[in-house]
């Protein structure tokens, strides 16, 4: 497989895993318009049933500079389909990976470790660029975003009631 | 295109509310609030099914949320996801399906026979909306028609048509409703705002063609037009019989047979906006009625009163019960031009004049002198009637 796409394809399994650890299900859009994956939950309590969108991107571990927080340039197209109040929430995941896809996961007799981290972020309240003709924005996606299978925040926040303007 | 293959811009106009009375009228109930959504809920072969409604249109996914729901609506109802949205869509329509039978196969119709369909669906709309603005009714409705009929009509517009003999789909358009009041409280299907003119338009056109069908039958029974004249309160006039006689291939051109023409039959569907008039079935037209339809307009016109006329003659009669009151003369007269003229053939006129105007009828006669008369001229059988008198000169 051609080093990226197999880097893609391994970020998103990296975030189905902790996503099924969570109970969550995991389905692909089709077509997959600014989104790579939905997390669903179709629960017994119609309360808990709940989804959230994701567009996954991956970066190798050394090609960003992790001070400050990660710094991910998105075209002004990616940026609209991930900002704006939604039924379903979609978050930017940026998944850090190894340099090399043969370091991706270690399988011991006791143990699958996969490498190396996810972290999240929610553009929703972000506004729209007011420069004219600007084709990219830059988003920071917090260190202290690390998905985890009890992010509470990330998968919490689908079930919560707002109320309707 | 959106996963269920309904453009975008198409969902993006979807109304929460008319989604919602769609739902509710399927047996949905409402249940929670997720987020930004009603939650609806109902036993679907015997298992709880939940669907979501987006309420706040301004959601960046409200249409992705929409197609969502068309998506498991079109698979538990075993529908195309057109065939559902086409029905959210026409919520906020009173729609007229026009089904005609020409002899010509299935699914077409002779491109003059649609013609002569679509101006008549026109016309109808037209007809039913001069008798719901006009006061009271007429025989005829004037040339001139009002600016809100004409304003209605130009609202009107064709949807798509459907596969069965030819229908013709007219699509009346409704206001939004008022943002006060709650569904589904009280009375659990309607609360409602006051009835919208184009409503009231729908309903007119319903009733009128409704009695027109009676019309058809009674006058083919009695081998008489008069049925037409007593359903002209009901909103039965010359036009709107024309217009049902032109939907079944009767351009008014003398001496069409019945194998010229043929049947047709109108449906009415209503908005749930508002209520759905009681029992409105389909009203069905042979190519017999088509026919007694056209000569019952014909007689609507001979009836009607030709308004504003002047006319000039000489008393021929005059009839009083009393020594004093009102009486009637009969004058035979021509009509009068604007720029003077007289012309026409001579003409036995009934007029009932009032106490000063008979007086001066009679000095009249016996002075040997016309009368100029101003009113509405209206056939009757072998003579003519002059009524709502607004001018009287002895000249």
């Amino acid at each position: 497989m051609e080093h990226n796409n197999h880097q893609g394809w391994y970020g998103e399994t990296f975030v189905a895993a902790i996503a099924a650890a969570a109970g969550f299900q995991v389905a692909v859009p089709y077509p997959d318009i600014g989104k790579d994956m939905i997390l669903g939950r179709d629960h017994e309590d119609p309360e808990l049933d709940v989804q959230i969108a994701l567009q996954v991107k991956t970066r190798r571990i050394g090609d960003l500079d992790p001070a400050g927080g990660l710094k991910i340039t998105l075209t002004i197209d990616q940026f609209k389909r991930l900002r704006g109040r939604r039924q379903v929430p979609c978050y930017l995941v940026v998944v850090l990976v190894p340099q090399d896809p043969a370091a991706y996961v270690r399988v011991s007799g006791f143990e699958l470790v996969l490498w190396h981290s996810a972290y999240w972020v929610s553009l929703e309240d972000r506004p729209l660029p007011i420069q004219q003709g600007q084709k990219s924005v830059t988003v920071t996606v917090p260190r202290e975003n690390l998905l985890t299978v009890d992010a509470h925040e990330f998968f919490h926040r689908a079930c919560e009631e707002v109320p309707a303007p | 295109m959106t996963a269920v293959g309904v453009p975008e811009p198409e969902l993006e106009r979807l109304r929460p509310r008319d989604v919602e009375r769609y739902l509710y009228q399927r047996g949905w109930r409402p249940g929670g609030r997720v987020r930004y959504s009603d939650r609806w809920e109902r036993e679907w072969d015997g298992r709880p099914r939940r669907v979501l409604l987006p309420l706040d249109r301004e959601l960046a996914d409200y249409t992705d949320r929409m197609a969502d729901l068309i998506g498991a609506l079109a698979e538990l109802e075993g529908r195309p996801p057109a065939a559902v949205h086409q029905d959210l869509t026409l919520s906020g329509l009173d729609v007229q399906y026009i089904r005609t039978m020409p002899r010509t196969p299935s699914g077409t119709i002779p491109v003059q026979a649609a013609v002569l369909a679509v101006t008549s669906a026109r016309d109808l709309l037209m007809a039913a909306a001069c008798d719901t603005v006009l006061d009271g009714p007429r025989l005829v409705h004037p040339r001139r028609k009002p600016q809100r009929a004409k304003d209605f009509v130009d609202n009107a517009r064709f949807g798509p048509s459907a596969p069965g003999s030819y229908v013709f789909q007219v699509q009346v358009p409704l206001p939004e409703e008022g943002p006060q009041g709650h569904l589904f409280e009280d009375v659990p299907e309607w609360d409602m705002a006051p009835e919208p003119f184009a409503r009231r338009v729908s309903r007119r056109m319903y009733e009128a063609v409704s009695a027109a069908r009676s019309a058809a039958y009674d006058a083919d029974d009695l081998d008489d037009a008069d049925p037409f004249t007593s359903a002209v309160d009901e909103g039965v006039s010359a036009d709107l019989c024309e217009a049902l006689a032109g939907m079944g291939g009767h351009d008014g051109r003398e001496g069409r047979d019945e194998a010229s023409l043929h049947g047709f039959s109108l449906s009415f569907g209503w908005s749930p906006r508002w209520p759905v008039p009681y029992g409105s079935g389909p009203l069905e037209f042979s190519p017999r009625d088509v026919r007694i339809l056209r000569e019952g307009a014909q007689d609507l016109r001979r009836q009607a009163p030709e308004r504003g006329v002047t006319i000039v003659g000489r008393t021929t009669k005059l009839k009083r019960a009393a020594d004093i009151g009102p009486g009637d003369v009969t004058v035979v007269a021509r009509l009068m031009r604007e720029n003077g003229d007289l012309v026409g053939q001579e003409r036995q006129i009934h007029i009932h004049l009032t106490e000063a105007e008979y007086d001066r009828a009679t000095e009249a006669h016996r002075d040997r002198r016309d009368l100029r008369i101003e009113g509405d001229l209206t056939r009757r059988g072998n003579y003519h009637e002059l009524t709502r008198i607004t001018g009287f000169d002895v000249l």
